[in-house]
Formats: structure tokens, C-alpha cells, sequence
């Protein structure tokens, strides 16, 4: 055997009698990694959405008013802000249809750099909504105190400034390990398997 | 099944060429299923692109491409039981070969020895297959010429290594 016969046997295959046919119902089922960062995506928004409902009406639940409502709603109103920039942006990656026409190293880096982008905005945007929660967390918290104990009132020794700062850097540290986990995880992973093919194109 | 006019007249357009879209299959995809669900896949693919053809090519070469582009990056379906050595097992293959030396029983083989490759390994050994000059497969992948002529050659003595440890003479 050698590469003339394969070749020779090769020419005579031809997909045999079966017909070609084109089935819509195969658009739900993920085979492409942008197929499968799309439903992430999707599962993520439905996430995000029921996030934001249920911090708008979390002052109500706690029974928050007066100053502390309105600073609240404040960050509130900037929090969906930032979230609705971040939306309009995935949806744009979303939308965004796979160039598979182009030869297959172009092909493979715009999805390795789509996918790429798509990583570090998703970063970015949790890293930016983090001290928004810590915040609006906080005034929940201290409104909680404030509440049950109104004759302990918080923040008027070192040592609660100290917790403070010591909690803040131990939550901020977690959300960026939770992070890249999770980016890693359910993006990156693809990103990865990508450089890996790029790589075996190199000279 | 779709049957609009356009996509009836895609369907005859490519039908001709089928060859191309269930070889690839055929190398990039293990199972039945797989194999199936990556004919569809590049259906689609094709189908979705089919609008930005220009036509500044032969058909052929716009298909090599969609369906090779898609094939790389496919994604098999998780597997929870372990793969169940089937009928294109070496062994089961050399016990074939020696009785039957068929070109359907020389492609099973080749075939087989093609799972052991990377992706861009089974680009470059498809093209190959097809006939095409270094040229036509840098042009395809994207690389140099001398790029795609040092890792065919690669490729092809791999394939043979690989076609050796089953106990064949290539």
C-alpha cells in the first residue's frame, strides 16, 4: 500500500447514495466553542436580569428609607448603568456571526480573539460591578445594625475600619479567583484549545 | 427538512460535491453520531455563509474551506462511557486486510490511522488527498508554501508510522 493507491481509492469515494439535506432543528445542538459561549451567555443574562430585580427591590424587603434609600438607588441607578453598557456589548458578540469562509488561520484567529475579548470584557465587568455589590451590600448591612442594635452604632472605633478594610480585600481577592475561574472554566477553555491549533500552524 | 426555493437551489448546487462534506466527516469525527451531527453542522455552516459567496472562486474551494474551518473547531458530544473499540479496531482491520484488499478496506484502514493526528494534521493529509499543490493547501490554511510542504511531508511520514504499527507495509 502506498499514497498512490489510497489517493486512487480516495477519488472513487464520493458520500455514496445518500442525499444531502439541511435540518434547522440541528441549530440548537452546540458543536462550535461560539455556539456553546453563546448559551453560557444566555444562561448568564436570565442570571444578571433576575440580579437586578431583586437588588431593586431589596430596599423595600429591609424596609431602608430616608438618606440611606436615595444613596442607595444612587449606586442602584449607576450599577444598571454599567450592567445595560455591558449587555449592549454581549449582545453584540452575540449577534456577531463566525467568519468560517476566510482560510483556516484567519478563520481561527479572529475566533481565538473574539473569544479572547469576550473574556476580558466579561472580567472587566465583574471586576467594575464587585464595589458596587460591597456598597449596596454594606447599606444593607448597616441599616440591618442600625436596626437591631441602634445603641451599638458602627464605625466609631479603629478596630471596625480595620475589619472593614480586612473583609474588603478578602472579598475583592475571592471575586477575582471566583472570576478566572469561571472565565477560564467556561470561555477560556476554548481560547486555549485555539492558540493550541494556531500553534501548530506556526513555520 | 427545508423547502424553499433558495435553499432547494443550494441543495442542488452542493449536492455534487458531497464528497467533500462526508470525507471530512469522516476524519474528523469518530462515531456514527459524530460523524452525523458534523455533516449537519457543516451543512449549516455552509448554509449560513452561502449569501457571502461570491462566486470569485469554484465552489469546491469555498466548500473545502467552510467545511475544514468548521470540522477544526467542532465540539463532540460529551462522552460518559468510555469508546468501545468497534468494527475499525487495528486488529479487526489486519484481520480484514489480509483477506480482503479492497480500496473500502484500504480507506478503513487509512482512516483509522487518520484519528491519530491533530486537526491541522488532517487539514493538510485531506487536502493532500485531494489533489491539491502546496500552493492550493497554503492558500487554504493560511500559511507558506514552504510551511505546507515541510509539515505535509510531516504528516505523511507520520501517517505511515502510524499505518506500520498496525502491521502493514507502507
Amino acid at each position: 500500500m502506498n499514497f498512490n493507491d489510497l489517493q486512487e481509492a480516495w477519488q472513487k469515494e464520493d458520500g455514496g447514495e445518500k442525499e444531502l439535506t439541511l435540518k434547522i432543528s440541528a441549530l440548537k445542538q452546540v458543536h462550535q466553542p461560539i455556539d456553546s459561549i453563546r448559551k453560557n451567555m444566555k444562561n448568564e443574562l436570565y442570571l444578571q436580569l433576575a440580579a437586578i430585580a431583586l437588588l431593586a427591590y431589596a430596599p423595600f424587603y429591609y424596609g431602608i428609607s430616608g438618606k440611606l434609600l436615595m444613596a442607595y438607588f444612587t449606586l442602584y441607578g449607576l450599577f444598571v448603568t454599567v450592567s445595560g453598557y455591558y449587555f449592549y456589548r454581549f449582545l453584540l458578540f452575540f449577534r456577531k456571526m463566525h467568519n468560517f469562509n476566510a482560510n483556516a488561520k484567519d478563520s481561527l484567529y479572529e475566533l481565538y480573539y473574539e473569544i479572547r475579548l469576550h473574556c476580558e470584557m466579561y472580567k472587566s465587568l465583574s471586576y467594575l460591578l464587585f464595589p458596587f455589590f460591597l456598597v449596596i451590600g454594606g447599606i444593607i448591612g448597616y441599616h440591618k445594625r442600625t436596626k437591631q442594635l441602634p445603641e451599638e452604632p458602627l464605625f466609631t472605633g479603629d478596630m471596625d475600619w480595620l475589619i472593614l478594610s480586612v473583609l474588603s480585600i478578602f472579598f475583592t481577592m475571592m471575586i477575582i479567583a471566583a472570576t478566572n475561574w469561571w472565565v477560564n472554566h467556561y470561555y477560556g477553555k476554548y481560547a486555549k484549545k485555539i492558540r493550541k491549533i494556531l500553534d501548530e500552524l506556526k513555520e | 427538512m427545508v423547502s424553499s426555493k433558495k435553499e432547494s437551489f443550494f441543495l442542488e448546487n452542493i449536492q455534487p460535491h458531497k464528497g467533500i462534506i462526508y470525507k471530512v466527516s469522516r476524519m474528523y469525527a469518530d462515531s456514527a453520531e459524530d460523524r452525523e451531527d458534523l455533516v449537519q453542522e457543516i451543512m449549516l455552516r455552509l448554509w449560513s455563509s452561502y449569501g457571502s459567496f461570491e462566486g470569485r472562486s469554484a465552489l469546491s474551494t469555498w466548500m473545502y474551506r467552510v467545511a475544514v474551518n468548521t470540522a477544526i473547531t467542532f465540539l463532540r458530544k460529551e462522552k460518559s462511557k468510555p469508546r468501545i473499540i468497534g468494527d475499525d479496531s487495528p486488529a479487526l482491520l489486519a484481520k480484514a486486510f489480509e483477506t480482503d484488499n479492497s480500496d473500502e478496506t484500504r480507506l478503513a484502514l487509512f482512516y483509522r490511522a487518520v484519528k491519530e493526528l491533530n486537526p491541522v494534521e488532517k487539514a493538510l493529509i485531506f487536502y493532500f488527498m485531494e489533489g491539491m499543490s502546496h500552493r492550493e493547501i497554503s492558500a487554504q490554511l493560511g500559511i507558506s508554501e514552504n510551511n505546507a510542504r515541510v509539515k505535509l511531508n510531516r504528516t505523511k511520514e507520520k501517517l505511515q508510522r502510524i499505518i506500520k504499527t498496525y502491521g502493514y507495509e507502507f
